[in-house]
């Protein structure tokens, strides 16, 4: 039985072309981060006060949002500042460096230090934007077509986590096959666990189509969303809840893929409980 | 807590006489908004004195020969600004190894659990090597090393000093040192 209950999902898909006219890098942080403050406290909703009091940590992930803080545009500090300022469980730290599978090193680092005695909630963000506007982000040869956007999972831990999440790195240069057969690997054996796998163009998905044949799996929405980065996981899980809302629990194994060849697996239930949310695509006004 | 730091900075290339691949590669540009962003963008003015691969031997390094010296009961923070360029080595991706872009409000944590006594070791490695001129930085790597004080003081100064030393094969020497040199 896994010992992560997803509590909640939100995704606020952002547009490709987010501005009119670009404004500074302190103002589109600005923006940001009311919009990561609002989707919070959406997924937060549902929790009573005494729920609110267990929320341990709030960590931001992301692939693509790497230059504004690589090239002195903006420091972290500054961002984490304003998320503060806003309210109290907004994220305050920063993760980058597994690209994609950042939130799978996020959640491993918070259990290798958290205490296991106390129930808890943790929440992930991961945020991709095209803050530039850079052609090469929103299509390239490696995934085709981006999607962006902000995703905030809630997630209760119920007990010790034990083989509920793995994270890994490929050994070899196929990574692509080394996940699908490391994916399939991980869930022989355990009773009706669905796949929720990151999003490809068509002729990347054969490879999860031949070598995943047998697996029960989301469907692959990137003719819908674009490859989202890390969200696609939990905007799969989030899409097909919406769509089918859970009548019962149901046991997920999202996975996420990155392009150096890390890759995070997280087992966690869905259930009638669960809170899911899909907010209209925003841009910056 | 037994607190020790030690403040390097690079001043030379690595690995001296070995060849070095230009690793560094610049997104490609296309539009006109493209080539306005990059013209605009802060740009460092230190030399670039390492490559990707290079820069990751020398932290796999320093982690393998930490985590010998420490037996393994060690913690690592480190710096690391992204795109990675390629491939981690593997022993940074271990689960006593935590990369981050902004390393200081984890060090505020993770320093704090050393003193109640939740994690008996910590590596703190502040890494501003530059690889590439859109990084900021002035080629400096500062160490501190902060350790429960059940820990014998002289062996924690001892491996503590083995580790700068093997810094200093390449290149990276104190930066009082440094500055006197000049």
């Amino acid at each position: 039985m896994s010992a992560l209950t997803v509590r909640g999902i939100g995704f606020q898909p952002l547009k490709s072309c987010l501005y009119q006219q670009r404004p500074s890098i302190e103002a589109s942080f600005e923006w940001l981060s009311g919009l990561i403050h609002t989707q919070t406290e959406q997924v937060l909703a549902k929790l009573s006060e005494e729920e609110r009091n267990q929320i341990d940590r709030h960590f931001l992930c992301s692939t693509m949002v790497e230059m504004p803080f690589t090239t002195g545009d903006i420091a972290w500090s500054d961002v984490a500042e304003k998320l503060t300022a806003l309210g109290p469980n907004n994220p305050d730290t920063y993760i980058n460096a597994y690209e994609c599978a950042s939130w799978g090193y996020s959640l491993r680092h918070y259990l290798t230090y958290a205490k296991a005695e106390k129930k808890r909630f943790l929440l992930v963000s991961i945020l991709d934007a095209n803050l530039y506007d850079l052609t090469f982000w929103r299509y390239n040869e490696n995934w085709h077509e981006s999607g962006f956007g902000i995703t905030t999972v809630l997630l209760e831990v119920t007990g010790e986590v034990s083989n509920e999440l793995i994270t890994q790195c490929a050994l070899t240069h196929n990574s692509m096959a080394e996940f699908a057969t490391v994916v399939r690997r991980t869930v022989t054996g355990r009773d009706n666990v669905c796949l929720a796998l990151p999003f490809f163009p068509e002729h990347i998905q054969e490879m999860f189509n031949k070598l995943l044949a047998k697996q029960w799996r989301l469907p692959d929405l990137h003719h819908n969303w674009g490859h989202c980065f890390g969200s696609d996981p939990w905007l799969s899980i989030l899409c097909h809840s919406l769509e089918n809302p859970p009548l019962e629990e149901q046991k997920y194994m999202a996975a996420s893929l990155a392009l150096n060849g890390y890759f995070a697996m997280a087992e966690v239930r869905v259930n009638q409980d669960t809170h899911l949310i899909l907010n209209e695509e925003a841009s910056y006004e | 807590m037994n607190r020790l730091h030690f403040k390097g900075e690079l001043k030379r290339v690595p690995f001296e006489g070995k060849l070095s691949a230009a690793l560094a590669r610049y997104m490609p540009l296309e539009s006109e908004n493209d080539f306005e962003v990059f013209a605009l963008l802060p740009s460092s003015k230190a030399p670039i004195y390492l490559n990707f691969a290079e820069h990751y031997q020398i932290l796999e390094r320093f982690v393998k020969q930490a985590n010998a010296c420490f037996e393994g009961e060690v913690n690592f923070l480190i710096r690391l600004s992204m795109p990675g360029g390629m491939r981690l080595p593997a022993v940074l991706l271990e689960p006593n190894v935590l990369l981050m872009q902004d390393i200081q409000p984890e060090v505020l944590r993770l320093k704090e659990g050393v003193s109640k006594g939740d994690v008996s070791r910590l590596l703190v490695i502040d890494d501003h090597l530059l690889r590439y001129q859109l990084e900021q930085g002035e080629n400096q790597m500062h160490l501190s090393l902060y350790s429960q004080s059940q820990f014998d003081v002289s062996r924690e100064e001892a491996c503590f000093a083995q580790l700068i030393e093997s810094l200093a094969e390449f290149g990276i020497a104190a930066k009082e040192e440094c500055d006197n040199a000049i």
